[in-house]
This record gives structure tokens, C-alpha cells and sequence, in this order.
């Protein structure tokens, strides 16, 4: 049972979305079946797409069961995989019985899912459903030959070597149906493979079915190569004109096919009619009364939305909230001219606002709509660890808390995978071996700490172990090796730590099969960066280190302060904001071409943020009279003066979408709509200023 | 020839067909739209069912480190756009348009005048020769009052 009620509503909503497929397909599957009966349906390739797509529903859904804790359904689903793999290899032919036995235990899985979730799954009601699998299983043919039938269309041995036993399955269902067998040899330059490899897929799968990619080798180190094995219906001017590509396209041994196709006869092919028949009587008994009860009732009481339904609802309300502020701004002018009641502004007025302020809250609960906790992303952490400590032969306990905390989906999705590389670091470079350990000291077991919570508008998400700790001296000797810094310059401990997100830093010897060269963690920096936030780190020689993320809890709305730089505003986001100043231009000093102001006692660079934004503009073009408006803000924990051209004031803003491309824009986060159709960007400072003063 | 008209998101069209034969029915399903537009002195065609509409263009605010072509943002109907001058700055003063392109990538393209839709055969439709300039359109072209008018790919804009 899933006691937890966050992770019981997200768990039902997953595993729905995949039941709903997988009885969609047993269903088309039980249709198909009825229509080609079961010899038509394996040569058909919908057909072995249809079992491939309820082969993987299982397996996910066999997944998802094993990573909320929900064995027992872990296991059966384990075994309605057996079943269907079964299929796919063709041991277990579907015929309409079978059809309707796959439907039934399909039905019953959905019930045992929410049973279990909910508590309410009996030991019997999963014994029974293994009964079911039991019987449908019996009409499974045994023995027989699997006939190599890539030597009969003239596969090379290295090539037959590299296929899988449900691409030989494959190519021998296409012999049987006596379709033709092509090759066609292609090479893509790397950065291409994914925009040319689809399409080609795609084409080839127009005119038959693609069984395999094998790769072949190439001198050009930029490129790959490879063999698209297939089989089609078509004739050969047909297929070379559907596939026009400039790949080698080359027919496969059309002669021995038939030499092939015979020979599988002669050695006895498993005629799965007769065996099927004293099987099939036996299967599918029908689901006692009581068993976990189908039921027509969605096993989940939520609706999945997708996020741009909810982005494009945020952007309608807050166009609402705008047209609001201008037709009362309207109504106001039109009052005072026709000589209105004080009585009569005064209602108007309380009116508008109060429709603004609906709409504005009507804004902030959609953008509360996209909210996630962080209890999956918790919960795959704490088993990725466990299975790391064990293949590593270490000995870990993992602490999690903080799984409710609530964030962006968005975010959580984009988290995911900086948590994950700075645990696998953790788990494989942080804590010793067992005998290490007792050397030092320490208890034989480490410790891994996962911890979230909220602090104002961020989240802090961190990882902590107990292990061995970050070597400065270690660190500081590599960073002289990769000439990251010259050997008289004096760092902080603290500095010195940051160097490990340096490009190309790693103090690890040796390839670990884990975490690779322990390379990354300046990705794992630019990415935490890109979402506005930052990446902190703490280390003692000896005792651990503590990696901490602190990133926004929604890209959606913020509180901002509005800047003004030349004709363009800006929005800075209010938690990236340390301070609020007023420069004296006489106190901006400049030394070695840099400038500085003396703030809380220390010197900080100053930059103004229109250079920062577009360096390619004169500074004259936005300077500006008297006192210099600026803030200072954090980057990579250094304090830096931004100076602007003036604050326009501080407001709760929707951040919008750039789309698609709004990745390619760095340090820019998205945009708002402000009053009088002007668009602001929405910037990230940290990264802007990261990447155009300190990064350059 | 033919005239049919056309509402792009608003903004309404005479379509016309450009063909091998004069007069005679078409079966429109044959047909391949494109809308025709100028860009400073440069012509060129996206295909209509590329786009969402046609407005006039609103302020558009600059986008930092933005790659030559890439003019900055603007809001259409509440949605951020991303505008692109296909002319790469040689578009002039005067009444600007902004031609909504569909997906998810929410461009836009700057066009000076909106020439008008043209309903084109597909085999009317070939194959750019190379001429070694640096474009954002794509590879295919047609024969247009005695020009050859790029048709702009929306998937090549994308990959800038």
C-alpha cells in the first residue's frame, strides 16, 4: 500500500495513462485477431507492433509497481511480461481465445494496481490472477527448432552474432510471409543521426518492416555507420523509389529465401495449430466472483493536463487582468467627462479592482496547478543509490526527506539529472569502502542525505554524504594542470572548492564505470544556472561534503523588479537581488580595466547590465545623469554591482514562454506583457553575467 | 484565373492559381498555398498551412546574443513571438507585418507587403539552385511573375 497520498495520486495517474493503453491494444489486438486470425496476425506488422506496445505497458507498469514498493504487483506484471514475450517470439500463438484470456488478465492487472495501491488487494486475488497467467501459458508450444533464419537471407556471421533473438523471430515471420529482404548501408555525420535517422525509419516502415540497425564501420570519426535490415511486400523498382536516399540499398540473397523457407519446413516447424488446439481449451477460466472486481471505474480521481493547457489558461487570465486595468482606466476618462456621482467612480472603481484581482488569483492558483512534489524524483534517487552502493560494494543508508516539497514540474524535471550525477559522484567518489571506512575511523556503513525544503521563493534541494570529503589540495593541483589558474594565485578554501565546476575538471584517475571520469559537475552548474538558480558546495578533508541546489520554486510567476535600460525594459527576478543601491559616479574606481565600488566593506566588480546585455553598444548610450541606479546581486556566490538605467518598481509578474527556441537564448528565462503592449524579457543574471564577464 | 479567398487568422485573401493551363475547375486538394510577401526587396513564400495569421507587427524588444536574422520578441494575442527578418536587416522603414508561423517553436517573420496567396501545382514547385548565400528558407522555390521566390522551410528556421 502507498501511504503517502501525494505519491499514491501520482502513482495512479501514471500507472492509469499506461493501463488505458495497454487494454486499448490488448482490445485492437483481440479485433485483429478475429479479422486475420492467428497465422495472418504474426506476419502482419501492426500486429507485432501492437504485442511490442503491450509488452512495454507492462514493463513499465512492472516499473513504476517496483519503484513505489508495490512488490507483489512488481511481480505478477513480471510475469504477464513472460507471457507476452512469449508472444513476441511467437512460442504462444493468439488465437481468439487467447486474444480474450490477454484482455482478461489485462482487466485484472488494472484492478490488482489500485487494490494494491489502496491497500485493499488480497494474497488470493493475486493468486488467482497467476491462475490466469498459468492457463494462458499452458497453450505455449514447447521445443522446436528456432531455425537460424538470418543465414537463409545471407547475413554475414558477425551480423547474425549482433541480432537479437526477437529480430531472428522477425525475419523468419517475413520469410514464412515470403516478403523480399533489403539492406540499405548509411552513413550520418554524429550531430545528424537524430534528424536523418527518424524520417529514414519512418520511410522504410512505409514500405515494409524495419527488423534491424546494425552498425558498420567508417574511417570518418565524425560519422556513424550503419545496416538498416528490412523487409517489404514491394518489388524492387517500388521500393528504390520510395527510399530515395543516398544510402546503398542492396537486396539480400533472394534465391536462398526459398532454399530457406523450405529447409524450416523440413526441420519441423511447430505446427501451432494442432498444439494449440487441447491447450486453448483450458484457457482463460472466468475471474471468480470476488476476484479484485473489474470495474469501468478509472482506478485515478485526477485529470493529466498538459502544461501548455495550463500556460495558455495562465496567459488568458492574465490578459484578462490586463484588459481589465484599460477598460477601467477607459471607464475612469469616460466618467469624468459625462460628470458621473463620486458615488457612481467610486463603485466602478471598487468593481475593476475587484475583477483584477480575481484574475490575478486566478493566475497564481493555475500556476499552483503546475506544482509537483518531489517525492518520485526522491524515491528513484534513494533506489539509484542503494543500487550504485551495491555494485560498488559499498555499504550506504540513504535519508530522505523533504519529498512533499513542492515545485514546478517543470523544474522537477529539469532537476532530475544534476541530482542524479551529483549522488552518483557521491555514492562512487564520497563514500569509502567498508574497510576504508573502519581505517578512518567511521562507522562501516555511510551515509547519504537527500534533503528539500523551501526557503521564501526557492527550493533548496541537498545532497549530502559522509565520505571522504573534497581534497583542496587535490583540487588545487588539478586546476593547475588543466591551467585553469596560475600557481601564484591565492583562493579562499571556499574558492577553491567552487574550481570544481570548472570545464574539464576531474581529480579522478581513472575512468570509474560509474560516474565516468567524475567530469560534468559544470554542467551539472550551467543547468541549475539556466533555471535561475545556483549550486552551492561545502567539503571537509575527511569527514563529507554537502552539495546544495537552490533554485526557483516556478518559472512561472515571480516577484520582479522592472528595470529600465535605454528605450527596453527588463525583469530581474526579486530573489536575485541582494541589494538595492545608489552609485555616486565618484565612487566607481576602476583598476586594471575593471571597474569596482567598495560595498559592505569589500570591492565588487560593476558592470552595467546594458553591456552585459548587448556588449556590442557604446556605454554613453545609457549613461545617465546624477546617481547611479543599481543592485547587486550573487554570481557563483561573488558579489557583482549591476547598474541600470532607472527601477521601474517592483510587481508579481507571469513568466511567458520564449517556445521551443528559448533554450538557445542564455539568460534569458522567458518574457512578461507589461501595460501598453511592450514586452519584457525576463532575465537571469547569475548566468548573464557568468557567461559575459567572468566566462568570456 | 481562379480567385478564391483566404482567411489567415484574420487577415483576408484572394488566393490565386498559378497553373499550366488557363481557366478550367481545380481539385483545390492537389494544390499547394503559398503566401507571397516581400522583404525589403526580396521576395518570398511560406506555405499557408505553416501559418496561423497575419497581423500587424507590435514593438518588438531586442533579444540579447540573438543570431543575425533574429530581430527580438514581441506578444501576439498573449503569446510571446519570436521575429525573424528573413532579409537579415535590409527590410527598410514603413508599415511592417508579422506572419504567424504554427508550432511550438512561436515564430514570426517580418514582411514588409503581403503580396497575396498563390495556389501552385506541386510540380511547379523545384529545387533551389545553390548560389553559396547564407539563407534562413528552405530548398524549394517556384516561378513567380518571372522570379524565383524561395519557400521558406519553418523546420530550417529552427535550426539556427
Amino acid at each position: 500500500m502507498i501511504e503517502d497520498k501525494a505519491l499514491l495520486n501520482e502513482y495512479l495517474s501514471e500507472s492509469e495513462v499506461l493501463l488505458d493503453t495497454l487494454l486499448a491494444d490488448l482490445d485492437a489486438l483481440s479485433r485483429q485477431t478475429s479479422i486475420q486470425g492467428p497465422e495472418g496476425r504474426g506476419a502482419d506488422k501492426s500486429g507485432a507492433n501492437l504485442v511490442n506496445r503491450v509488452f512495454r505497458s507492462v514493463h513499465s507498469l512492472k516499473g513504476l509497481s517496483g519503484m513505489m514498493g508495490l512488490i507483489e504487483v512488481q511481480s505478477v506484471a513480471h510475469e504477464f511480461e513472460d507471457i507476452l514475450d512469449e508472444v513476441r517470439m511467437g512460442r504462444l500463438v493468439i488465437d481468439g481465445e487467447v486474444a480474450a484470456a490477454l484482455q482478461a488478465a489485462g482487466a485484472a492487472l488494472a484492478a490488482l494496481v489500485g487494490g494494491e495501491a489502496s491497500g485493499q488487494a488480497a494474497v488470493e486475488d493475486f493468486d488467482r490472477f497467476r491462475e490466469l497467467l498459468s492457463s494462458i501459458a499452458a497453450g505455449r508450444s514447447r521445443g522446436g527448432a528456432h531455425a537460424r533464419a538470418a543465414d537463409a537471407i545471407g547475413l554475414s556471421e558477425r551480423d547474425q552474432g549482433l541480432l537479437t533473438e526477437y529480430e531472428q523471430h522477425r525475419i523468419n515471420v517475413n520469410l514464412e510471409a515470403g516478403r523480399h529482404f533489403y539492406s540499405l548501408a548509411v552513413q550520418f555525420k554524429i550531430s545528424e543521426v537524430e534528424s536523418r535517422y527518424h524520417p529514414l525509419s519512418a520511410a522504410i516502415d512505409d514500405v515494409g518492416e524495419l527488423l534491424t540497425s546494425l552498425p558498420a564501420a567508417t574511417s570518418d570519426r565524425d560519422a556513424v555507420s550503419f545496416k538498416l535490415i528490412f523487409a517489404t511486400p514491394f518489388k524492387d523498382a517500388e521500393v528504390r523509389k520510395s527510399l530515395e536516399h543516398p544510402g546503398r540499398l542492396e537486396r539480400l540473397k533472394p534465391s536462398t529465401w526459398r532454399r530457406a523457407g523450405k529447409a524450416l519446413k523440413s526441420v519441423g516447424r511447430i505446427q501451432r495449430k494442432q498444439e494449440s488446439g487441447p491447450a486453448s481449451a483450458g484457457v482463460a477460466p472466468p475471474l471468480p466472483a470476488g476476484f479484485a472486481q473489474e470495474s469501468l471505474q478509472p482506478v485515478s480521481r485526477s485529470v493529466r493536463v498538459e502544461l501548455s493547457q495550463i500556460d495558455d489558461l495562465s496567459g488568458l487570465a492574465h490578459e484578462l487582468a490586463i484588459e481589465t486595468q484599460r477598460l477601467t482606466a477607459m471607464a475612469d476618462r469616460f466618467m469624468t467627462r459625462t460628470g458621473c456621482s463620486p458615488r457612481e467612480h467610486f463603485d466602478l472603481k471598487q468593481s475593476a479592482r475587484r475583477v483584477e484581482r480575481e484574475f490575478v488569483e486566478l493566475e497564481e492558483r493555475l500556476v499552483e496547478l503546475r506544482m509537483v512534489s518531489l517525492a518520485q524524483t526522491f524515491t528513484r534517487a534513494g533506489q539509484l543509490a542503494a543500487r550504485l552502493a551495491r555494485r560498488l560494494g559499498k555499504s550506504v543508508s540513504i535519508d530522505l526527506s523533504g519529498r512533499t516539497t513542492q515545485v514546478d514540474k517543470m523544474i522537477v524535471d529539469r532537476i532530475a539529472d544534476p541530482v542524479h550525477h551529483i549522488l552518483r559522484n557521491a555514492i562512487d567518489h564520497g563514500i569509502e569502502t567498508p574497510a576504508e571506512r573502519r581505517r578512518a575511523g567511521k562507522p562501516a556503513r555511510g551515509q547519504v542525505r537527500i534533503e528539500a525544503r523551501i526557503e521564501g521563493t526557492r527550493a533548496i534541494i541537498s545532497v549530502e554524504d559522509d565520505g571522504k570529503g573534497i581534497d583542496p589540495e587535490q583540487v588545487r593541483r588539478r586546476v593547475l594542470e588543466i591551467g585553469a589558474m596560475d600557481a601564484d594565485d591565492q583562493l579562499s578554501a571556499e574558492e577553491t572548492l567552487r574550481l570544481i565546476f570548472q570545464p574539464g575538471f576531474s581529480t579522478v584517475g581513472e575512468v570509474s564505470p560509474v560516474s565516468g571520469r567524475g567530469v560534468g559537475l559544470d554542467a551539472v552548474e550551467m543547468a541549475i544556472c539556466d533555471l535561475g538558480g545556483e549550486i552551492r558546495v561545502q567539503s571537509e578533508k575527511g569527514k563529507g561534503a554537502r552539495f546544495e541546489l537552490a533554485v526557483p520554486t516556478t518559472l512561472q510567476m515571480i516577484s520582479a523588479v522592472i528595470v529600465r535600460i535605454g528605450d527596453w525594459r527588463y525583469a530581474v527576478n526579486v530573489g536575485q537581488i541582494v541589494e538595492l543601491l545608489s552609485i555616486e559616479p565618484s565612487d566607481i574606481v576602476t583598476s586594471a580595466g575593471r571597474r569596482q565600488i567598495v560595498w559592505r566593506g569589500a570591492s565588487i566588480p560593476v558592470v552595467h547590465l546594458g553591456r552585459v546585455l548587448f556588449p556590442e553598444r557604446q556605454l554613453g548610450a545609457y549613461r545617465e545623469q546624477g546617481r547611479l541606479p543599481a543592485f547587486v546581486t550573487r554570481v557563483s556566490e561573488r558579489p557583482v554591482a549591476c547598474e541600470v538605467c532607472r527601477f521601474e518598481g517592483q510587481r508579481e509578474i507571469v513568466v511567458k514562454s520564449l517556445g521551443s527556441l528559448g533554450g538557445k537564448f542564455k539568460g534569458v528565462v522567458g518574457a512578461v506583457d507589461l501595460e501598453g503592449g511592450e514586452v519584457a524579457l525576463v532575465i537571469d543574471l547569475p548566468s548573464l553575467i557568468m557567461r559575459r564577464v567572468f566566462r568570456v | 484565373m481562379a480567385r478564391r479567398n483566404l482567411d489567415l487568422g484574420g487577415f483576408k485573401l484572394g488566393v490565386l492559381h498559378l497553373d499550366d493551363e488557363a481557366g478550367g475547375a481545380k481539385n483545390n486538394d492537389d494544390l499547394v498555398s503559398v503566401l507571397v510577401f516581400n522583404v525589403g526587396s526580396e521576395v518570398f513564400a511560406v506555405k499557408v498551412d505553416h501559418t496561423e495569421g497575419v497581423v500587424d507587427c507590435p514593438g518588438i524588444s531586442p533579444l540579447p546574443g540573438a543570431p543575425a536574422g533574429i530581430v527580438g520578441v514581441t506578444s501576439v494575442r498573449g503569446r510571446i513571438t519570436i521575429v525573424m527578418d528573413l532579409s537579415f536587416g535590409r527590410i527598410g522603414d514603413g508599415r511592417r507585418r508579422l506572419i504567424l508561423l504554427r508550432g511550438e517553436a512561436q515564430l514570426g517573420l517580418l514582411a514588409g507587403r503581403i503580396e497575396g496567396v498563390v495556389a501552385l501545382k506541386p510540380d511547379l514547385v523545384t529545387k533551389k539552385a545553390a548560389d553559396g548565400r547564407r539563407t534562413l528558407d528552405g530548398d524549394c522555390c517556384f516561378d513567380y511573375e518571372g522570379k524565383q521566390v524561395p519557400i521558406v522551410d519553418p523546420e530550417k528556421l529552427t535550426g539556427l
